[in-house]
């Protein structure tokens, strides 16, 4: 976070030690969850704001949820419920809720840019809490903290891991962050999807050789430490990206005799919402492993840290 | 109307107005560039000679260090009226032309309501008669440019209009453009495409590749281009119609291009200054003013383009000047308005990058060219201007050689070629492109090579901002224009 302000908008904006700073701060406010009464005194009075034109229910509650352990004040905006439908631009709609004190924008849009744009029409930080198939930096950095914390791992230092992105890369704003971040860490990113699904592989911008790409999920499913499932977004997919959900699920799809071939350390993450039965079969989707809880967990945690950094820029309580 | 149009009515009705005289001048000729005095009456060229004396009848005009060149011709103009005029009117966008060099613009069809029927292009032909420039009127192909129903072509015609187009919308049915150009193959009008097939571009705000791919954004690929152009060069083989391809923007459509026209097809092609002059990496940092349809490319799109700029593959120079309110800009990139303005700014543009050699902008590192000018390069080119070897246009390239001067003389004389003399052929205006001779159309402009300058937006005379080239030193300055003879820009000022 270079700029003049301190945005959060892409997952490049961050430096490495950056994001390892964020994950100490998270491990922190995890132990504040856990505490009998889970909020801290420091962000009394400041105004976050989160701004969400496109639906969502776990990221905007998480951002919510993390703003009102930091004891700020939050303000919701929702396209649905607001002037938007009367057709109001997005500009105007962020220049007035600048104007109604925000000291922090919490952004999501269904097109990509917009936490960018609006960034440049504000003069108060904006974290981008995802843009269309662009980026979606909470959820990649709240999912390093849980490998980190799950594996134990020293420093936060990836090294030695190898992690299967399964899916829609095409149209994954979390793939397209989660990648550059695990890189970062120094994993083996893996990448699995048919051609149909990916953006042309040269152009991910990710470190030369630290990503692979397949169509065959079960000849790298017995290395993998992580298996990292995306949702079968069919809401942003173009036609005949696959053929049927079935073929889908029997190519890509986790049950119980894929699990069954994973290693006993590896894990199984999602970003959430799962569709049962597509991605994950309903009997796996209960398996020990299984990290979505954790990930739900720790994203408030996460999202503590960034409020926490942004308006403070401090990295350390 | 203002005053001075107002007096220059007047003058002309009692045929009073006085002669203008342009002193001191290199003028562009068929055998390449004269150090001639030249003067304009009542619309045409007088006398071009050595030196003309001044006499206190005449309006003169300076032209030292300047050379003179036949006035611009754009074959792509977007005048937002009827419609939006908001965005831009004909008086503010003929302003904007006149200050580019042109003296001759075409009006494309996607207004609103669209120039498709007898009674809109009326009433256009109506409203251009009070500008000081000539105004071409290009109709849609098919009715609403919707691409199902042809529009009354014949009838059209019949009317003066000379060009077709449902530019913004490509037309998609392969069927219905060979019934358009067999219909139209014996009217004396030419049609031209849009160059986007929508099974490869539709809902698409970048170019697809390297900037779609990062940004999550849906691409707009060459292949849009590529495959409405194989399709078109074959149905202009089978009809034997004429065809003009608008803002080629792919490195992958030139060869296509080449072979058709050395298979003597009556194909011509234009690109624009932005895909001459733009990559798409300008895209990352989500500034819709970078958006156009078709879209910025790769760096090696460009050099492909300026490339192609120096041989036969491409004819024409065309804006696609594209003006849109703050309002239509300031959007979501999948939701802004495409397109940008050209008309001003042109010239400077195509200098630099077609004479000049100037990289693109977001070619190197993003946003850190801020001058496109070469001062000694620009010199050498006023003073290689002479006489051309007639046959040193088609020996051109972007290598240099030992003979500089020959190069540097017939780069220049090429861009001539394609911002004036080459769209005025392709719409058989009488009165446009024609060399600085006497009896000839007194349509011209008095352009400093040497000078250059800095676009901002207190200089744009668009109702509309969205330019890319604001703050860059841009080589070249328009010092003068003259429409039919009558001053419409003196010393970089408008005078209506």
């Amino acid at each position: 976070m270079t700029k003049g302000k301190n945005n959060l908008l892409d997952i490049s904006d961050i430096s490495k030690d950056e994001i390892k700073n964020l994950i100490k701060l998270a491990s922190f406010f995890s132990e504040v969850s856990k505490r009998p009464v889970p909020k801290v005194p420091v962000l009394q009075a400041r105004q976050v704001v989160t701004a969400f034109f496109e639906p969502s229910t776990r990221t905007r509650l998480s951002f919510e949820v993390a703003a009102k352990r930091l004891s700020a004040d939050v303000v919701t905006f929702t396209a649905s419920t607001s002037s938007i439908t009367k057709g109001e631009s997005v500009k105007d709609t962020a220049m007035t809720l600048q104007s109604l004190g925000a000291d922090l924008l919490i952004v999501r849009h269904a097109s990509a840019g917009v936490p960018h744009q609006i960034a440049g029409w504000v003069d108060v930080p904006v974290v981008n809490a995802g843009d269309g198939r662009h980026q979606h930096p909470s959820q990649a950095l709240l999912d390093c903290y849980t490998i980190s914390d799950t594996f134990s791992l020293i420093d936060c230092n990836f090294t030695g891991l190898e992690i299967g992105i399964v899916g829609d890369i095409l149209n994954s704003r979390v793939a397209r962050s989660c990648i550059e971040a695990f890189t970062a860490l120094g994993a083996k990113v893996t990448v699995v999807a048919t051609p149909t699904l990916l953006p042309s592989a040269k152009f991910l911008s990710v470190a030369e050789g630290s990503v692979s790409f397949t169509e065959n999920l079960d000849e790298v499913l017995p290395q993998l430490d992580v298996l990292y499932l995306l949702r079968v977004q069919l809401e942003r997919m173009e036609k005949n990206a696959f053929p049927t959900v079935r073929e889908y699920n029997r190519r890509f799809g986790l049950d119980a005799s894929r699990a069954a071939v994973m290693k006993k350390s590896a894990v199984v993450m999602h970003p959430g919402p799962i569709n049962r039965g597509v991605e994950i079969a309903s009997d796996v989707a209960d398996y020990p492993n299984m990290l979505i809880g954790e990930q739900v967990k720790n994203g408030i945690s996460m999202r503590m840290a960034i409020i926490y950094y942004i308006l403070t820029s401090k990295y350390e309580l | 109307m203002c005053k001075v149009t107002d007096e220059i009515m007047q003058q002309d009705q009692k045929k009073e107005s006085k002669k203008v005289l342009v002193k001191g001048g290199k003028i562009y000729t068929k055998t390449g560039f004269l150090k001639k005095d030249v003067l304009l009456d009542a619309g045409k060229i007088e006398a071009v000679q050595d030196t003309i004396e001044a006499l206190s009848s005449y309006q003169v005009f300076d032209a030292q260090n300047c050379v003179v060149v036949p006035g611009f011709v754009d074959l792509h103009t977007h005048l937002r009226q009827p419609g939006d005029e908001a965005a831009e009117t004909i008086h503010t966008a003929v302003k904007a032309a006149a200050l580019g060099g042109y003296t001759a613009l075409t009006a494309m069809a996607n207004t609103d309501p669209p120039t498709d029927d007898p009674s809109a292009v009326l009433y256009l032909t109506s409203l251009v008669k009070e500008v000081p420039i000539e105004i071409e009127i290009a109709a849609g192909i098919t009715k609403g440019r919707r691409g199902e129903e042809l529009s009354p072509m014949a009838e059209l015609a019949g009317l003066g209009v000379k060009i077709f187009t449902d530019d913004g919308n490509g037309v998609q049915d392969g069927r219905l453009m060979r019934q358009a150009l067999l219909y139209a193959k014996n009217l004396g009008v030419i049609l031209a495409q849009h160059l986007e097939d929508d099974h490869y571009s539709s809902g698409g705000c970048v170019n697809e590749g390297e900037v779609s791919a990062t940004l999550g954004l849906t691409g707009r690929s060459y292949l849009a281009e590529e495959i409405m152009l194989q399709r078109d060069i074959a149905l202009v083989r089978e009809t034997g119609a004429r065809m003009h391809f608008m803002h080629v923007s792919s490195a992958k459509s030139l060869p296509l291009l080449q072979a058709a026209k050395a298979a003597g097809l009556a194909i011509t092609a234009e690109v624009t200054p932005h895909h001459l002059s733009l990559c798409e990496s300008l895209l990352y940092g989500f500034d819709p003013v970078y958006k156009v349809h078709p879209p910025l490319r790769t760096p090696e799109d460009v050099e492909a383009l300026k490339r192609a700029f120096y041989t036969e593959a491409i004819d024409v120079l065309a804006t696609d000047h594209a003006p849109h309110t703050s309002d239509r800009k300031e959007q979501p990139m999948d939701m802004a308005s495409p397109g940008m303005l050209g008309l001003q700014t042109a010239f400077s543009v195509a200098y630099a990058a077609s004479c000049l050699g100037r990289q693109p902008l977001g070619f190197l590192d993003l946003g850190s060219v801020t001058d496109w000018t070469d001062n000694t390069l620009q010199k050498s080119y006023y003073e290689s201007l002479g006489e051309l070897e007639s046959a040193s246009l088609k020996k051109l390239s972007l290598d240099r050689d030992d003979n500089a001067g020959n190069i540097l003389n017939a780069r220049f004389a090429n861009l001539i070629q394609k911002m004036s003399v080459n769209p005025a052929n392709i719409l058989g205006m009488r009165h446009q492109g024609a060399e600085i001779a006497v009896g000839n159309a007194a349509n011209m402009c008095v352009i400093d090579l040497m000078a250059d300058w800095i676009f901002t937006q207190d200089a744009v005379a668009s109702k509309s901002l969205n330019s890319p080239f604001f703050n860059i030193r841009l080589p070249g300055v328009i010092r003068h224009t003259f429409s039919q003879g009558t001053p419409v820009v003196a010393d970089g000022e408008v005078l209506f």
